[in-house]
């Protein structure tokens, strides 16, 4: 768990770094970029190996319970099928069965949480000022930013 | 006890020893002597200000320094004071000239540094002295000239122009003295072939062609051409999303005109021979160190990037720097170097503060000494570390501007590191990233942030 928090310090970091080197004077460094990149694939494999060796963990947990159950249930079966054999007659006008849930628990959300603040930066002496949007033009300013913060994860180096 | 993860505490131990070897041993030891100092002593200083080059000629009788602002300075040798072995040490201002200008790239939106990336000497074929520097971009070179005479005796001005129905009579200008004035003038510009950051040039051994080299490229250009030149080198994948390594630093050997070395981001040389091809990507020889598996962490690429590579002047062996240590490498093996001196390995466990800091990107250069024996890097806290490859000894000594009596001797600084050591004792802003050798001398010029510490050894 250490490691996947440091995994994603450096992660934050690194991509604050490529953040700044668009805005230096002299332009991106294509080595300097190019070693925080490398840095940043680092962290991003140790990242999500941590995330996938938990949900693992998670879904041996869930499956052995569900194991236990089954084992629990299988005792109870031969008292339970004359009920069984009941409902199937009409299952038409049964009340349908609860599905379960296609998304898996615990996901909150997709984003990671790594990623900076989705909100502008502002150059220097100026300040922010909340005002009301409507939510059109809310929606398309975060669609943009989420935008570009994409390629920096997927891409190397932008194109020259 | 294994470290934790989170920011670690730790501790630097230095104390200061007199050097007080036997005397037999002292012989083979030198000690260093603070000859001069140039600079300001501000405490504040301005980023124009910031020494990013430092280069003797190749008798070094002079010395020119660059800096970000885009300026040279060169000093010269005290001609009087060379007979004197205890101050011949001595250099004073030469010329100061602007070489290069910041600019703008108006397609790319890009604003081009104008900060002196490299200076490298021709050698001298007449009286004046020739020298090449660079920025990002461009390459420029230098012809510095004095002018100790000058015309007098015009028949038709004299100053301003005279009535010319006044002159009774002709006269033959003559050249009379006058005060000695240095001139720097530019008399080539070489613009506009790369793309990426120049961050090399190198002067062939022909004395007529050298190249440079930026992040993807290495071109070769003729001294007396300036609208094109030759790319001899060409390291960009055809996807850019499929890089995974840069130029970071090359050379032309000093003997063989055809031989050119250049460094990578993945702490890779590769030895190149023109002759082989006109387009050298692949290379003839290839020297590459096998990674130590066990010492992997988040930062193994930026400390194994190659931030120097310079050959020895017998051109047998070459010396390549990275983030903690220098390796000699011999060109006829290429499998190991033949000699690791750990530079500061001390900052090996504190990786991840030197990468939040910026301070893991920084770029040490190194130099030999005019015989090979001995050779020099710098590094943080103002130290700079000299290893001696015949005696297999290192010492460590610091640029201070408290050690400043004229000849006063160096102490060697011992550096310890403890158990419990603070990251705050290694000052990231006191740093040396470049230094120089005298040809022929053992004189050596040590750039901290903004001064030019300039040293000698202790004659015995």
């Amino acid at each position: 768990m250490e490691m996947n928090a440091e995994a994603k310090r450096i992660l934050a970091v690194s991509i604050s770094k490529l953040y700044a080197s668009r805005s230096q004077r002299g332009g991106l460094r294509l080595h300097r970029s190019l070693l925080v990149s490398l840095v940043m694939k680092s962290a991003r494999d140790i990242y999500h190996s941590t995330v996938a060796l938990v949900e693992k963990a998670v879904e041996t947990t869930a499956s052995t319970e569900e194991a236990m159950e089954a084992m629990d249930t299988a005792e109870k079966l031969p008292e339970k099928q004359p009920e069984i054999t009941d409902n199937t007659e009409d299952k038409e006008n049964q009340r349908p069965v609860a599905k379960r849930p296609r998304k898996r628990p615990g996901k909150v959300s997709a984003v990671p949480d790594f990623l900076p603040e989705k909100r502008a930066r502002l150059e220097p002496g100026e300040e922010r000022h909340d005002t009301a949007q409507s939510p059109s033009v809310c929606r398309s300013s975060v669609v943009t930013e989420t935008r570009s913060a994409l390629p920096l994860l997927s891409r190397v180096i932008p194109a020259f | 006890m294994v470290p934790s993860s989170a920011q670690k505490v730790f501790y630097l131990l230095i104390y200061f020893c007199v050097v007080s070897a036997e005397a037999g041993e002292k012989s083979s030891e030198m000690e260093w002597c603070f000859s001069q100092v140039k600079g300001a002593i501000d405490d504040e200083v301005a980023e124009a200000d910031l020494i990013s080059a430092v280069e003797f000629n190749y008798t070094g009788e002079l010395l020119a320094t660059g800096d970000k602002g885009g300026r040279i300075v060169i000093f010269q040798q005290n001609p009087e004071n060379k007979s004197q072995p205890q101050c011949r040490a001595e250099y004073n201002v030469y010329s100061t000239f602007q070489s290069h200008e910041p600019e703008f790239d108006y397609l790319k939106s890009l604003e081009i540094e104008e900060k002196i990336n490299k200076i490298r000497w021709l050698p001298k074929k007449n009286a004046a002295h020739f020298l090449l520097s660079t920025n990002d971009k461009t390459i420029k070179l230098w012809k510095i000239s004095e002018r100790n005479k000058r015309p007098e005796g015009y028949n038709l001005r004299n100053g301003p122009y005279k009535d010319f129905t006044s002159i009774a009579s002709l006269q033959v200008p003559v050249f009379k003295p006058m005060d000695l004035m240095v001139e720097a003038s530019p008399r080539r510009v070489f613009a506009n072939a790369h793309k990426y950051h120049i961050n090399s040039i190198s002067v062939n051994s022909d004395n007529e062609t050298y190249l440079s080299a930026d992040d993807l490229r290495i071109n070769l250009w003729h001294l007396e051409i300036t609208g094109q030149s030759f790319n001899i080198v060409d390291i960009k994948p055809a996807n850019m999303e499929d890089l995974t390594e840069v130029i970071t630093a090359a050379e032309f050997h000093p003997n063989q005109c055809h031989t050119l070395v250049y460094g990578s981001s993945k702490g890779i040389i590769r030895l190149c021979d023109m002759r082989a091809a006109a387009l050298c990507d692949k290379h003839a020889k290839i020297f590459e160190e096998p990674e130590d598996r066990n010492s992997r962490s988040f930062f193994s690429e930026i400390i194994s990037s190659i931030s120097d590579v310079k050959f020895s002047h017998s051109g047998r062996y070459m010396m390549t720097r990275d983030y903690l240590s220098v390796k000699i490498w011999d060109i006829n093996m290429g499998t190991r170097p033949i000699e690791t001196f750990q530079v500061n390995e001390y900052l090996r466990s504190n990786l991840c503060s030197l990468y939040d800091n910026d301070c893991i990107f920084d770029k040490f250069e190194c130099c030999w000494s005019g015989n090979d024996r001995v050779v020099m890097t710098g590094s943080y806290n103002n130290f700079f570390r000299m290893f001696d490859r015949g005696f297999r000894r290192d010492v460590t000594l610091e640029a201070s501007r408290e050690n400043c009596k004229p000849q006063s001797v160096l102490k060697p600084c011992k550096v310890s590191i403890g158990f419990e050591i603070s990251i705050d004792s290694v000052d990231c802003n006191k740093k040396i990233l470049h230094t120089a050798w005298h040809p022929l001398d053992n004189i050596i010029a040590v750039a901290t942030t903004n001064n030019l510490f300039i040293f000698q050894d202790k004659l015995k």
